[in-house]
């Protein structure tokens, strides 16, 4: 008995003697720790930032966004060659380039793989192409393409848009028109350029069932090594890449999945991993104690905002028959309208900057729906903000607040009357707080009542906009839902302003206009004017934007942040630790 | 003996028959449209009913149910799979793969964890037991029954985070991330998945040993003179042992389930956290593939412990072949 107990204890034991056995390579093997696995390594069939971190860094695009949002050739040799107003672009791509299975790059390349993003049936990435078609091959290392409209006129009865599956098909059906965005979407990862030969061998092998899971072959920095899934992914540095101007140092690039968000803080202060995203304010200032580096963006990863329902009689338009109004023109003196705009001038959106338990100072106020991401680099680099209002409080404005509640109805003045929805047990929650407090101080009147609710029936409401259940809502957008935003204004589809069904004529004039124009001060003034129209009836009013907080260790450097909040990590190195 | 664990196995099928079709039921009433999920946000309601004709789940729940037992064969061939009845529940609705591949490709993580844990419990349980029974009532009889109490009830989670904390953060002698690759990292999760096991083993041994000790044959043995080590480790805990074997037996499926928790407090890439990923994203072939090869492995050790317990002890085997004899009519097999 007492032999199977010594055996049983040198075996509980015996990881430790394994462990001694591990030691520090001499390769420079930098660790991010990510809160979730990525999902696929195939750019166009999914998107969020822990893919995006791998992706960014194993394909390239025609085209790249810099971390200030300027666009700069990648695959391309330079800038494209714009025609017929706007409407016909002619790129020429880089000769010599080679994927990391030594194949050559071509045009060939280019157009399958924006056949593959625009029409496979597995793409999320269709919007960057839904404008493009006439897609064609010069010659080996030439591509060009127009921008247009899906003109019925020009198509048999019953035919549509969705009915055409490739650019081709849609050339007899479309109607040049200039789309200013189009560059600046051909930026993002869903345009990655793959290998057409590599795919056309996996098609008749079977093993296309499994690219980007356990094999992934681009033109990028890094190439994919290994996933061991659930725990790592291993991408391994490419001797062979084209740009000889990146300095990192790195051999491999760990991902490693850390799904509890303390998890990934201790592992982080533990020295475990290099790099981690997605920080709290409150995380933030923990880690610079312990000496490590924060790293944010410029503002640009999300927005906090109070949305209004549109559809509800006490802060929407709706008719007098309680319809909502639909047709873009709103009327400002009704009541409704009025009493939007008295809660817009009551909030200071300061006080959530700088409360110590919402942002702790790591945010801003903010006062533009329009960002550069979205629609492309906008020569004015602060954005569009409107004039009114200001950075430091919002639009806030006591004194009008007051006036416009003052020629207000009794009845709109209960209190307890506006019913104002967020997440529970979320930020959002105290932030509603900060606008209830802030409404009922400059009102006089306790004009909000909270409520919580779980993250399914948020959504529930979002979408059902029901003005009984709900008024105002505390929230939150990412870049990507705030381009929906816009994308709404763009007319392709007015459904996805999902939390406000709002839509506005005059807005739409100048959205239109924006898109239509080459970069310049006159497509600034454009989206300026939108705005200027959006803050009339104010659906929306953006409270706070949010920096993407990461961290890296003090012996990590050239790590960038995309606007969108993903790591750039072709120039990440590790330097000698200061002591 | 052989017929015995044939039969053990057929009755595996209802069994899991049931599980599934909780599971499945379970699945298929909670809120969350994975087509929906699938798809982009812009996405229109034609487009996610196009999606859920694609994959099935368009039908009603009986012939979705079938399908799942029996295979499905849509539309495309994305969503086509054989059936549960061939280990084919298709893709991952999240990450593409095939969903039974991930679980093997997973388990072996699993079954360290899950190993390393019942062999920690056993080495800490047995020795602390005996001590705890050959010295009643003493301090240490105390502090090995409060430190028993501790064990069975601390929760995993916690205990887990507090020895990160203690061990990782503070003494900075483990990792806070465990890794099948490297066996030092496992040394926390396994301690705490091998927490509550080890005090209830520890309570078992205890109180196993302390009715053996009270046996005749013990008194016997000492009355012959026989050295007070050799009473207790050759006579005493032999015999005590065969009820803690059957415990030990019943808790490495215990163990299983509770490496769901520990495994996401030390992010370690077992099965658990692959069900509770799946559970979170509404990924339904992936949970219940997850949830079938549990039930399953569960099952079999189960099975495992039974046939081991005969081995262990000669009156059970002789039971068994008791039972086999009298189906075939002969005569009870406990009167050979």
């Amino acid at each position: 008995m007492r032999k199977l107990i010594a055996a049983l204890m040198v075996l509980a034991l015996a990881p430790l003697a394994f462990a001694a056995g591990t030691q520090d390579s001499q390769t420079v093997d930098i660790i991010i720790g990510q809160g979730t696995d990525p999902v696929i390594l195939d750019p166009p069939m999914y998107s969020d930032t822990p893919t995006h971190n791998l992706n960014l860094v194993i394909y390239n695009r025609l085209f790249d966004l810099t971390k200030d949002g300027k666009i700069v050739p990648d695959l391309a040799v330079d800038m494209p060659t714009i025609e017929e107003n706007g409407t016909k672009y002619t790129i020429k791509i880089r000769q010599g380039i080679k994927f990391h299975n030594g194949n050559g790059l071509n045009a060939d390349d280019v157009l399958f793989s924006f056949n593959r993003s625009a029409f496979h049936e597995k793409s999320q990435m269709k919007s960057i192409y839904a404008m493009m078609f006439d897609v064609k091959k010069i010659d080996d290392y030439t591509i060009s393409f127009r921008t247009g409209k899906f003109d019925p006129t020009k198509a048999p009865a019953g035919k549509s848009d969705a009915e055409l599956k490739t650019f081709a098909d849609r050339a007899p059906y479309y109607k040049p028109v200039s789309f200013g965005s189009q560059l600046n979407q051909l930026t993002w990862l869903g345009a990655s350029i793959v290998d057409k030969e590599t795919f056309e061998k996996a098609e008749q092998d079977g093993t296309l069932k499994d690219y980007g899971l356990t094999w992934a072959v681009g033109t990028g920095p890094f190439k994919f090594d290994s996933w061991n899934l659930g725990d790592s992914v291993t991408l391994i540095r490419n001797r062979d890449y084209f740009d000889t101007s990146i300095t990192s140092n790195a051999e491999k690039l760990t991902f490693k999945t850390i799904k509890d968000p303390s998890a990934l803080k201790t592992a982080f202060l533990n020295k475990e991993v290099d790099l981690i995203m997605s920080v709290v304010p409150l995380d933030a200032r923990e880690i610079e104690k312990q000496g490590g580096k924060i790293l944010s963006t410029d503002g640009y990863f999300g927005y906090h905002y109070l949305g209004f329902n549109m559809k509800s009689p006490r802060v929407g338009q709706v008719n007098s028959d309680g319809s909502p109004v639909t047709d873009g023109n709103y009327d400002l003196d009704q009541d409704s309208t009025k009493l939007r705009m008295a809660i817009l001038y009551s909030v200071n959106p300061s006080d959530i900057v700088n409360s110590p338990d919402i942002m702790d100072k790591r945010g801003i106020v903010t006062l533009q729906y329009v960002e550069t991401l979205p629609f492309g680099h906008i020569d004015n680099s602060a954005g569009t903000r409107i004039a009114e209002g200001n950075t430091t409080t919002g639009y806030y404005n006591p004194a009008k607040a007051k006036q416009l509640f003052d020629s207000l109805p009794a009845s709109m003045k209960q209190p307890g009357s506006i019913k104002c929805t967020a997440l529970s047990g979320s930020v959002y929650v105290k932030e509603a707080l900060v606008v209830k407090d802030q409404v009922k101080k400059t009102l006089g009147v306790d004009l909000i009542e909270i409520e919580q609710v779980a993250l399914s029936e948020l959504a529930t409401r979002r979408r059902n906009t029901d003005p009984k259940v709900w008024d105002l809502l505390v929230n939150w957008t990412q870049t990507d839902d705030a381009y929906y935003i816009f994308v709404a204004f763009d007319g392709f589809n007015t459904s996805l302003l999902h939390d406000t069904k709002f839509y506005s004529a005059e807005a739409q004039k100048y959205i239109d206009r924006g898109n239509s124009l080459p970069n310049g001060p006159e497509r600034n003034l454009a989206y300026q004017n939108a705005q200027k129209e959006i803050l009339k009836v104010m659906p929306r009013l953006p409270l706070v934007a949010m920096l993407g907080i990461s961290a890296s260790q003090t012996n990590i450097e050239g790590v960038e942040i995309s606007p969108s909040g993903s790591f750039r990590l072709r120039n990440v190195a590790r330097v000698q630790a200061s002591k | 003996m052989l017929k015995y664990i044939i039969r053990r196995l057929i009755h595996l099928v209802p069994v899991l028959l049931g599980v599934t079709l909780i599971v499945f039921t379970l699945t298929y009433i909670s809120p969350g449209n994975p087509a929906r999920m699938m798809l982009p946000q812009d996405s229109t309601d034609e487009q996610v009913a196009e999606l859920e004709k694609a994959m099935g789940l368009d039908e009603p729940f009986v012939m979705q149910y079938f399908h799942f037992l029996f295979g499905y064969d849509g539309p495309g061939d994305s969503f086509d799979y054989k059936g549960l009845w061939a280990l084919d529940l298709g893709r991952s609705y999240v990450s593409n793969r095939p969903v039974f591949g991930t679980i093997l490709e997973r388990f072996p993580n699993t079954m360290l964890l899950t190993f390393l844990a019942l062999v920690l419990s056993i080495v800490i349980s047995i020795p602390f037991g005996i001590i705890s029974a050959t010295r009643q009532y003493t301090k240490t009889d105390m502090a090995v029954t409060i430190a028993a109490l501790i064990g069975i009830s601390m929760p995993a989670f916690w205990l887990g985070m507090m020895l990160i904390w203690v061990f990782s953060v503070n003494l900075r002698w483990f990792p806070s991330l465990a890794n099948p690759a490297n066996l030092k990292s496992i040394i926390l999760p396994a301690l705490t998945l091998a927490a509550m096991n080890t005090a209830v083993q520890t309570r078992m041994t205890r109180s196993s040993m302390l009715e053996v000790v009270r046996q005749d044959y013990i008194r016997t043995a000492r009355a012959k003179g026989v050295d007070e080590r050799n009473v207790i480790y050759r006579h005493a805990l032999r015999n005590a042992l065969i009820p803690v074997v059957t415990v030990i037996g019943l808790q490495v499926g215990q163990l299983l389930v509770g490496a769901v928790l520990t495994e996401t407090v030390f992010s370690y890439p077992g099965i658990g956290t692959i069900m509770v990923d799946a559970i979170q994203r509404k990924d339904t072939p992936q949970i219940l593939a997850s949830v079938v090869f549990v039930a399953l492995v569960f099952a079999l050790v189960n099975l495992g412990v039974d046939i081991l317990y005969a081995f262990i002890d000669p009156r059970i085997k002789a039971q068994y072949i008791g039972v086999v004899r009298k189906k075939g009519g002969l005569l009870n097999g406990a009167k050979i």
